[in-house]
């Protein structure tokens, strides 16, 4: 068949089109707007991590082994590199932007049964669109300070406050004092690779009104003089063979967990300004002390052997600090969600699981066997892998609204996360949630201009092809005359 | 609204128009020598054709209706799922409704022009694929994942992600459109000389 040029144009424009949108179809959110944060979005392909996760128990403690692989394990945090005759400090971005200065970290959240929705929603239930870097633009300082005496807004669970959606409602002291009696917080456990693991602790922290340590001191502490504009302490050479670190082997990722990365008040002395100080000397920005209280119940070890964290927390069932930590029973069953801070971030920028059920000695998701002598045998218990997220900018006050969450009915029926959702469409929905007005705008176009193009093809090849198309008639007719004259008649 | 209802206007739907898009490609067919014999059938399969995809399309309306009666429009624009839906629904009504419009203002002698016979046989089987798209789509059976949607993601369309292209693309598309569109309309020749007497089939 010998079509003329036009048509033969117009059906080349049609097939151009489609090879065009067909070549965007898998690339989405990658070939939209920028992120409102001016910050470095994951790629699709580092959405997701998998997480495993072993427990066991014996009269008095219970230990959890977990793993997980990084491309560029971060043993760093923030430093002080003298630039120029001055102490000037790195470090302390959350977004990752500032790679490699934000330390890895493993936290789980902890729950007995106490918050009603935390078996199905887990660290979802934590956050709102007013928790710091969910938005463009974080509550000011001085606002929340004045209305609720918090400096930022953090994790907060939903009963701490009268309307959930809204955190200057947070109740008086004596409800919240009740809450918290009545078992109403999370343990959330803190594990830090830089501030405390070092020494061998995990962080003890739990959520309530706000993400709040537990009673007693942290292992870090600034190390910094204010006034005198320099470091407190620096690293012993007589013990480290360094008075301070090198900025380009810190950035190179050079150290190693048998160097000297981190400053403690076992590997320090008082800062010595009179040091022949040269350019690019780096004194960690954190010292580290032993935790006291209630704050120093997790222990810790960690390795790191080809990129992949092994990290075993340890910590007693009882610690006798009811108000702070949940208390572990044999038998009990427990929910625990975990999340993963990987790539130098913090804050909101993190891998976050939906929670697992631990039981101890108990069938569950994560089943901690009992374990006698020193410690249990990792290689004799099976691991869970949990596939953890990017959470992206999705907070509770949205997922439980109608108005903004298709699913918000099934949430008010406690429905599982599971019944609408799987992790790795989360995490692109996730994704999605910081550009949302944007895309929605770019993909009402889109389907506008598609629709329009559609019906202007329509209108460009039927003309050409009624004037060119090879007419049937006779006996090559496929709709006979009469037939056609049947209808005529009809109409 | 229960989202039952949606499921069964849905399934409504897919049936006429699978019939309907089945009827058409026949159609289509006929006009090759191996189905020669079978056109005895074309009057039929073209009311068959017109019947069932005025059904499904007019049902597909009402799917769309119910769709938004089971979430309001706000959830329903910020869930990248649903705003797939919408626009593969649209495309699906678009795509039939063409169908229709042309099929009525050129009559049963749109089966006689071999490529008119061949675009509204596209149109249906467009129209076909954006029914499936737009039903793999978080679709599932009687709550378990249906799979279709991975078999969507394995042909390389991104389902978990909106669908939506850059301003230039568009920009491309609006080009392109208006183009198509002045290559038509500039057209001047004649059916006679379009249409040589040898390229004619069939005795007059």
């Amino acid at each position: 068949m010998n079509l003329p040029v036009r048509l033969v144009g117009v059906i080349a424009g049609a097939l151009i089109v489609t090879a065009l949108s067909l070549v965007f179809a898998s690339q989405g959110v990658r070939n939209g707007p920028t992120g409102p944060f001016g910050t470095v979005q994951p790629e699709p392909d580092e959405l997701l991590l998998d997480l495993e996760v072993q427990a066991a128990y014996d009269d008095d403690e219970i230990v959890f082994q977990f793993g997980w692989d990084s491309d560029a394990p971060s043993l760093y945090h923030d430093y002080l590199v003298y630039e120029g005759g001055e102490w000037v400090q790195y470090g302390g971005d959350s977004d990752g932007s500032q790679f490699p200065l934000n330390e890895d970290r493993i936290t789980f959240l902890l729950d007995d049964g106490s918050i009603d929705g935390f078996e199905h929603y887990g660290g979802f239930m934590t956050i709102y669109s007013f928790t710091r870097y969910m938005s463009p633009e974080d509550v000011e300082e001085e606002e929340s300070e004045a209305a609720i005496g918090q400096e930022d807004l953090r994790k907060m669970l939903p009963d701490t406050m009268q309307d959930p959606s809204d955190w200057r409602t947070l109740r008086g002291e004596d409800e919240l004092a009740d809450l918290r009696q009545a078992g109403y917080f999370l343990d959330l456990w803190h594990w830090r690779s830089h501030r405390s693991n070092p020494i061998g602790w995990s962080d003890d922290q739990f959520v309530f009104d706000r993400r709040r340590s537990d009673d007693g001191e942290g292992a870090a502490s600034t190390n910094f003089d204010d006034e005198l504009e320099q470091p407190e302490w620096m690293f012993d050479p007589d013990l480290t063979g360094q008075h301070a670190m090198s900025w380009d082997r810190i950035q190179s990722l050079d150290y190693t967990m048998d160097d000297p990365y981190f400053l403690s008040e076992r590997n320090s002395v008082p800062f010595d300004p009179d040091h022949d100080w040269q350019e690019g000397d780096a004194i960690p920005r954190r010292f580290l002390s032993e935790p006291e209280g209630s704050r120093a119940a997790i222990f810790s070890q960690a390795t790191i052997d080809n990129g992949r964290w092994t990290v075993e927390l340890r910590r007693a069932l009882d610690t006798g600090y009811p108000e702070d930590d949940k208390i572990l029973e044999e038998f009990g069953r427990y929910d625990l969600a975990p999340a993963v801070h990987a790539g130098a971030t913090g804050g909101r920028w993190h891998y976050v699981g939906m929670p697992v059920t631990l039981g101890l000695g108990r069938d569950a998701d994560v089943e901690a066997v009992r374990f006698s002598g020193d410690g249990p045998d990792w290689s004799a218990i099976e691991p869970t892998t949990v596939e953890l997220f990017y959470p992206g900018v999705i907070g509770w006050d949205y997922i439980s609204n109608r108005e903004s969450h298709a699913g918000a009915g099934a949430i008010e029926t406690n429905d599982s996360f599971y019944d609408a959702h799987t992790e790795d469409k989360m995490a692109f929905y996730a994704l999605e949630s910081e550009f949302r007005e944007d895309i929605i705008s770019q993909w009402l176009l889109t389907t506008v201009v598609w629709t329009l193009f559609i019906l202007a093809i329509t209108g460009a090849f039927v003309p050409l092809a009624v004037r060119y198309g090879r007419q049937r008639t006779g006996s090559g007719t496929i709709v006979r005359e009469d037939a056609l004259r049947a209808e005529e008649r009809d109409a | 609204m229960n989202p039952a209802f949606h499921s069964i206007v849905v399934h409504v739907l897919t049936g006429t128009l699978v019939f309907g898009t089945f009827a058409a490609v026949a159609l289509f067919a006929l006009r090759f020598s191996v189905f020669a014999r079978f056109r005895y059938l074309a009057p039929a399969a073209d009311q068959a054709a017109l019947f069932a995809i005025w059904i499904g399309t007019v049902v597909s309306l009402a799917g769309m209706a119910t769709g938004f009666a089971i979430h309001s429009l706000e959830p329903s624009l910020n869930s990248p799922v649903i705003r797939n839906k919408i626009s593969s629904g649209i495309l699906l009504i678009v795509t039939y409704g063409l169908f229709l419009f042309l099929r009525h203002r050129i009559g049963p002698r749109i089966w006689n022009n071999d490529l008119m016979a061949g675009f509204a046989a596209f149109l249906t089987v467009a129209g076909m694929h954006w029914n499936i798209v737009v039903n793999s789509i978080g679709g599932d059976v009687a709550g378990v994942p249906s799979g279709y949607e991975s078999l969507v993601r394995l042909s390389g369309v991104e389902t978990r992600f909106t669908y939506y292209l850059p301003t230039w693309t568009l920009l491309v598309i609006a080009g392109i459109a208006v183009a198509t569109l002045v290559l038509a309309y500039t057209d001047r020749g004649s059916k006679d000389d379009a249409q040589p007497e040898e390229a004619r089939v069939g005795e007059p």
